[in-house]
């Protein structure tokens, strides 16, 4: 699909999609972390930290888990639309996260962190959750996005910077559910 | 990922290495600035914002 240059159009439905998979996800998971509210706060804490520890162990290849996943490809009929509504299709996939592969570490701390770690109150947790999501959103979109902007050569962003965002994304995740 | 013609998923000739680079340099460098923003800052959304973002970044590259 991402074989041509993402123009504007293209790439603006592709960040829509995006932050629009990320919310349904995220509002599943604020769900199920008001469900989960009745268990103690420093408990929730503890076990928090401890899955975050044990991600961030298995990210630096200490250990090996199986994380679950679903471990299809997104299917093509995806993108049997035209450019624009085939880019919504398979980012609104991709933002939810639940139909396709998950290749890296911190979205399953970001899923723990909307669990276990929200601020208390309806409304700042709902805003977290929700700035958790279009955070979520944006942040995979930036290479369309940046791609879009070069339209004459194609900028690929090298895997060590993307390792290094989900270092900083399990980091922040564990000093948020110790300091906030 | 900068020696052939074309990368795997854009077409089109490849940009530089050092501008690949500086391209994800400067990503992680904002994502760094958000999540210090978000504790230094009141607003803890910021931090949930900062968190977000480094998590979707980190799977760009199975976009």
């Amino acid at each position: 699909m991402l074989q041509r240059h993402a123009g504007p159009a293209v790439a603006g439905s592709y960040l829509a999609g995006a932050i629009g998979g990320a919310l349904t996800s995220v509002g599943v998971l604020f769900v199920l972390s008001g469900l989960l509210s009745p268990v103690p706060g420093s408990a929730r804490q503890v076990v928090a930290v401890s899955m975050v520890l044990i991600l961030m162990i298995h990210a630096l290849g200490g250990v090996c888990l199986h994380l679950p996943q679903r471990m299809y490809q997104i299917p093509r009929e995806t993108f049997t639309n035209g450019p624009a509504r085939a880019a919504f299709r398979f980012a609104f996939e991709l933002g939810a996260g639940v139909r396709t592969y998950i290749t890296s570490v911190s979205p399953y701390a970001l899923a723990i962190l909307i669990l276990l770690g929200l601020p208390g109150g309806l409304g700042a947790g709902a805003g977290a959750a929700g700035s958790a999501a279009v955070g979520y959103g944006i942040g995979r979109s930036i290479v369309v996005s940046s791609q879009s902007m070069r339209p004459k050569a194609a900028v690929e962003h090298p895997i060590q910077w993307l390792r290094a965002a989900d270092m900083v994304a399990l980091l922040t995740t564990l000093a948020a559910l110790t300091v906030l | 990922m900068t020696s052939g013609a074309r990368t795997a998923r854009f077409r089109g000739p490849v940009a530089s290495a050092r501008s690949q680079h500086i391209a994800g340099a400067v990503t992680v460098a904002g994502l760094c600035a958000v999540a210090l923003a978000g504790f230094i800052t009141p607003v803890e959304a910021v931090v949930f914002f900062a968190v977000g973002a480094g998590a979707g970044y980190s799977l760009s590259g199975s976009v």
